[in-house]
């Protein structure tokens, strides 16, 4: 297919709430950093990450995705190993190995290990006969869970978490019939009421026995008052940045919690909690639908393409999406235990941006290779 | 479309819980982050001065700075604590359980970092230790690298990495690479020697305020920044916490003292503090908070600094007693009120938030906050002076109403509760008389100290005081006491009080004859002088007792200027029959110095200046069962010497003065109700007792022709005296001063007169002055000369 058809055929409404989603990041990024100096260097690199992504992405749009299919699983292959190779060439910073450090900035593999996951996942879920029992799940498992047992290693339990749904997803997209996702979901669960007694690190414990706590608490006891300048500190800030921003919020770049550093980690694992401080539950609202619009959009485009591979990975990168910024806005209104997930294309760190960008491109350019969808011709 | 579906209903779940949280509960959530970062500050109060009569200070506020330590930033940061709290924890590891300090020594800071530079690295790689294990000495190591190789941190940082990614053998000495380890060892001798110095400069402070510190740090021996580190160290290690009552008042565990800012000094003067702050990246840890230091003159003499009293914080001299506790708190109360009654809106505006709730807490808080602020570092008056004049010393302390950041630092300003300061008070006192004063006071006591020991008596029974007025206006010039303490107890001023049984002697005889004189001109019962019998040393036998004089004084004993210049008791055993007890009474009350008996009191009665507290004073009173003639000379009758100066002011012009501390104040006079003739005769009496009688070995105050009046009392019978010398200048000076006193010595051995003790100080005190050229000119040089 020629360009110009390949460029013509683009869903440009999913690229523009692409874009907007980076710009309304930047903008974030822009109100987080402008008063500490510590962090002013974030916004011009996310600036050029951004530039880079949206880049790349159009390049991505480009490439058959017929490529990427063929290379799937070297691709996934290559996401595992450099998952693997952290724990000896990566860098500690504040205690976890997620990154490599190269000169000026750091590649965080995890995020990248989420769109091979995709995929990979994809390639092997679109034989559509495999799929159908009980047994044909345990590939796609290991596919799934091997980068993200790896991730957990780390420790990153945020990002780990976001391969469940991913392959819950695909699976389902793929044929795996309800009930048997029902019974992985309940696995899953199980699983993690064990990890919780049996394999979490202390810090992970005590998040979500504050969590759990947090909802009768009375903040004027001194017990736990300690706990809100301990281990509740970071989403107890972020609940007062969310519920002190009200309907409309203090404005941008006047978010008192924002300004003045009580909300750590603003420009990443809380940046949601700065739109709400800053434009309100109308500007958190907006950002949600923007989502809202990429996840549908994506899952529009899944529907409306017959190859299962182009389909699944559409599926994969909405799940993908979807769940992390879900996730995201949950942490940051402590609806869920805290853990440090990024939003997606919002949140700064150039290997979130760039990955999701790729992946959304990814699926652009597969919506862009689509084949007609005819009434009757059995597609589900 | 299910998946959709999922996401969306899982997007409506969280949006509803955001539309609550942001909009049902917002107030509430508004609340939380305006307690996040708006903040009461204080801001301490100046007291006014108490300057002397010519505008010096003495007793005056300067600011000073309060050092803290949140310990626990001090040991993650400070490389000296890193360094020693690094070593400890790696050598409990290894089961040696060295205990290393920061006081020099063979565990020392030196030896600590040595040890820890040799930590094997392989040790720090994961795994290897529990994980907070790892993380406490992986901050220990990072910060002890980072200020011995001068590298920034985050090549160290890196540095760390690599060595964790190959330790090999490699100690934490080698990690950064670029410096040997000698090196390193000489970069943090540097860091441990300005940390020694800081020590050695803040061991010049004064000690430290224990408020709120636990009981170990009170016990501290040696005063100094190392050993109060080592108390924190230990309290830190062995993860103490503070204590707090809860609402059962039940005793509860709080906060980690090493998170909490501990008082380490407080009075830091602004050099010191100045260099703290400076350098304060390399003292993480330590806090400097402003604060105010009451400071009394360089020169200013131990026995007025008693009688100016001190201040104390509130919080540092709880009230005894459930009465106490009550007056304390109606002034705390009265305090709030009065201070925030008019200025709590400036404080909290209006216009501060639109909930009103809040703004209404606020203010409550406002109240709360200073009351706090009051409770915890308001200073009052807690003796003398100070604390009869606290009303108008005491300033006002300040607040603001701030919003500040994460880090406390001040952002904006919303409202302020001004500072306002004390009232300066100029007393009456001269300072350069009371500094020459207090060293003749202190001269004698030596003096008569010695004599005593040389006798076999007891030292500790001498006592001398002296007080000088102005006998025109009743200002007191100076009040002298010595000593102002016995077996480390203070001891009320002699000057305000009295010893023993505190016998005037023959001081009081010129008030019985200005008595005598005034009962003849009104009738009153008394004897008439034509009867009076010649003095034979003898008196009458009175109930078993031989009452005699202590000379042969004749028939010129009869007159009264004779018989006051030579003090002859049988005068005045016959002066004494007259008046009767009531007479007496009369004299001591027409001098002010008892309360009126059988008629109005017009005033004159002063128990002791107003500006003095009752605790420091004695006033005036009869005493014992003694015999009227004996009264009549003084016997049975206490009184303090600064009473007696005010009477003898008296009998120097005529009009009985207030007495009284506050410079510039215009006190009621009191006519002695007699003629002028009377008067005349008396002071003729007191001038001749000085120049002929038995002051007349005081040649300064023959020159000085001073009127004066011995008086010795025996001490029951144990062979001491009371030795007295009151009197007066003649006329006023240049300046329109008229210098009167009186000086006491108690318990001068026997055989010694009031001349011989009190009489001699007050003339060395005039033979000084009138060395002086300052003082002779204020005090002595007369008018038109």
């Amino acid at each position: 297919m020629k360009v110009l058809t390949v460029l013509a055929r683009v869903d440009w409404w999913l690229s523009l709430v692409t874009i907007a989603l980076c710009l309304v990041g930047l903008l974030f990024l822009r109100s987080t950093t402008q008063d500490d100096p510590r962090f002013q260097a974030q916004f011009g690199k996310q600036v050029l990450f951004v530039i880079l992504s949206l880049g790349l992405g159009f390049f991505c749009i480009l490439v058959n995705y017929l490529r990427v299919l063929r290379a799937a699983f070297l691709i996934w292959g290559l996401g595992v190993l450099s998952l693997a190779l952290l724990p000896v060439f990566g860098s500690v910073i504040n205690g976890s190995r997620r990154w490599y450090s190269l000169p000026g900035f750091s590649v965080q593999p995890s995020e990248f290990a989420k769109l091979t996951v995709v995929i990979g996942l994809a390639a092997l879920l679109r034989f559509d006969r495999r799929n159908r029992a009980f047994g044909g799940l345990f590939m796609p498992l290991l596919v799934a869970m091997l980068p993200a047992g790896l991730v957990l290693l780390q420790p990153d339990l945020g990002s780990a978490l976001v391969f469940g749904p991913v392959l819950l997803a695909m699976s389902y997209a793929a044929g795996v019939s309800g009930r048997t996702i029902a019974i992985a979901l309940g696995v899953a669960c199980l699983a993690l009421v064990v990890a919780y007694f049996e394999g979490m690190h202390g810090y992970q414990k005590e998040r979500i026995s504050v969590w759990a706590q947090h909802w009768y608490w009375d903040a004027t006891e001194r017990d736990v008052r300690e706990i809100l300048r301990g281990a509740a500190y970071q989403p107890w800030q972020a609940l007062i940045a969310m519920g002190s921003g009200g309907m409309a919020g203090f404005g941008l770049g006047e978010g008192p919690q924002n300004r003045y550093s009580f909300l750590p980690y603003r420009s990443e694992d809380y940046i949601f909690a700065v739109v709400g401080e800053e434009t309100g539950w109308l500007g958190c609202a907006l950002v949600l639908l923007l989502y809202l619009a990429l996840v549908f959009g994506l899952l529009r485009l899944a529907m409306n393409i017959r190859e299962r591979f182009g389909r699944l990975v559409c599926v994969g990168v909405a799940a993908w999406i979807g769940c992390q910024s879900l996730m995201h806005a949950a942490v940051c209104c402590w609806l869920v235990p805290s853990t440090g997930v990024p939003m997606p294309m919002v949140s700064y760190g150039g290997s979130s941006v760039l990955a999701t960008v790729l992946g959304v491109a990814l699926c652009l350019g597969i919506g862009a290779r689509r084949e007609p969808v005819l009434a009757g011709d059995g597609f589900r | 479309m299910r998946i959709g579906a999922i996401f969306g209903l899982a997007l409506v779940i969280v949006q509803s819980y955001l539309l609550f949280v942001m909009t049902a509960q917002h107030e509430s959530w508004l609340v939380r982050s305006y307690q996040n970062r708006w903040s009461f500050r204080d801001v301490p109060s100046i007291r006014g001065a108490l300057l002397d009569r010519f505008d010096r200070p003495l007793s005056h506020d300067e600011p000073r700075f309060e050092l803290s330590c949140i310990y626990e930033r001090f040991r993650l940061w400070h490389p000296v604590a890193a360094a020693i709290h690094g070593a400890s924890l790696w050598s409990s590891l290894r089961g040696d359980l060295r205990n290393y300090t920061y006081a020099a020594g063979p565990l020392g800071p030196e030896v600590a970092a040595r040890d820890f530079l040799s930590l094997p690295v392989t040790a720090l790689a994961e795994g290897v230790l529990p994980k907070e294990v790892r993380k406490a000495l992986l901050q220990s190591a990072y910060t002890v690298l980072v200020a011995c190789s001068e590298r920034t941190k985050a090549n160290v940082r890196g540095d760390l990495r690599s060595a964790l990614q190959n330790p090999g053998m490699l100690q934490l000495g080698d990690v950064p690479g670029v410096r040997a380890v000698e090196d390193m060892e000489e970069q943090f001798a540097g860091i441990l020697s300005r940390f020694r110095a800081l020590d050695e400069t803040l061991s010049e402070v004064l000690p430290p305020s224990v408020v709120g510190a636990p009981a170990e740090m009170e016990t501290v021996k040696k005063h100094s920044l190392i050993a109060q580190l080592d108390l924190l160290r230990t309290l830190s290690i062995e993860q103490r916490r503070t204590k707090h009552l809860d609402k059962q008042g039940i005793e509860r565990p709080g906060e980690l003292i090493e998170r909490t800012a501990r008082l380490l000094f407080a009075n830091v003067p602004f050099t010191i503090a100045a260099s703290v702050r400076v350098a304060a990246s390399d003292q993480p840890g330590l806090l400097l908070e402003p604060s105010v230091l009451r400071v009394a003159a360089a020169n200013l003499p131990k026995s007025l600094a008693q009688i100016l009293g001190s201040t104390s914080q509130l919080d540092r001299g709880p009230p005894q007693g459930d009465k106490a506790w009550q007056r304390f708190e109606d002034y705390i109360d009265g305090r709030v009120d009065n201070a925030m009654a008019d200025d709590l809106a400036d404080l909290v505006p209006d216009s501060l938030t639109p909930l009103q709730d809040h703004s209404l807490a606020l203010r409550d808080a406002a109240l709360r906050s200073y009351e706090h602020l009051l409770r915890s570092s308001e200073r009052r008056g807690s003796s003398g002076i100070e604390a009869s004049l606290d009303a108008e010393l005491i300033g006002k302390p300040g607040m603001r109403l701030i919003e500040h950041d994460a880090q406390s630092r001040e952002q904006l300003l919303f409202g302020s509760l001004r500072v306002q300061k004390g009232n300066d008070v100029a007393l009456t006192i001269d300072l350069d008389l009371q500094n020459l004063l207090d060293a003749e006071v202190q001269a004698s006591l030596l003096h008569w100290q010695a004599e005593a020991t040389a006798k076999g008596r007891d030292a500790a029974r001498v006592d001398v005081a002296c007080a000088v007025i102005d006998a025109q206006t009743g200002d007191v010039l100076a009040l002298a006491s010595s000593p102002t303490e016995l077996d480390k107890q203070p001891r009320i001023p002699a000057a305000l009080s009295w010893r023993g049984n505190g016998a005037i002697g023959s001081l009081l005889k010129p008030l019985f004859l200005v008595e005598q004189f005034a009962a003849t001109a009104t009738d009153l019962p008394h004897k008439d002088l034509g009867t009076f019998l010649p003095c034979n040393r003898l008196w009458h036998r009175v109930a078993g007792q031989q009452l005699e004089c202590d000379g042969v004084h004749g028939v010129s004993g009869t007159r009264p200027e004779y018989a006051l210049a030579m003090s002859c008791n049988v005068f005045f055993f016959q002066v004494a029959e007259g008046l009767e007890e009531a007479g007496l009474r009369r004299a001591l009350w027409r001098f002010g110095m008892l309360p009126p008996e059988a008629i109005a009191d017009d005033g004159r009665y002063q128990a002791r200046p107003a500006e003095l507290p009752e605790s420091l004073c004695a006033a005036p009173r009869f005493s014992g069962r003694q015999l009227v003639q004996q009264r009549g000379i003084g016997y049975g009758i206490e009184s303090n010497p600064l009473s007696l100066a005010r009477a003898y002011a008296a009998l120097a012009t005529g009009v009985l003065p207030t007495i009284g501390l506050r410079r510039g104040e215009v006190r009621a006079g009191y006519s002695l109700l007699i003629e002028d003739t009377f008067l005349a005769t008396v002071r003729e009496g007191l001038r001749q007792c000085v120049q002929t009688g038995t002051a007349k070995q005081l040649m300064q105050l023959k020159t000085l022709a001073v009127c004066g009046k011995t008086g010795t009392a025996e001490i029951g019978s144990k062979g001491d005296n009371n030795a007295w010398f009151a009197g007066f200048l003649p006329t006023r000076s240049a300046s329109g001063t008229q210098l009167c006193f009186c000086a006491v010595v108690y318990s001068v051995p026997d055989k010694t007169h009031g001349a011989d003790a009190a009489g001699q100080l007050i003339d060395e005190l005039f033979l000084q002055m009138a060395k002086d050229p300052e003082l002779h000119s204020r005090y002595l040089r007369e008018a038109g000369r």
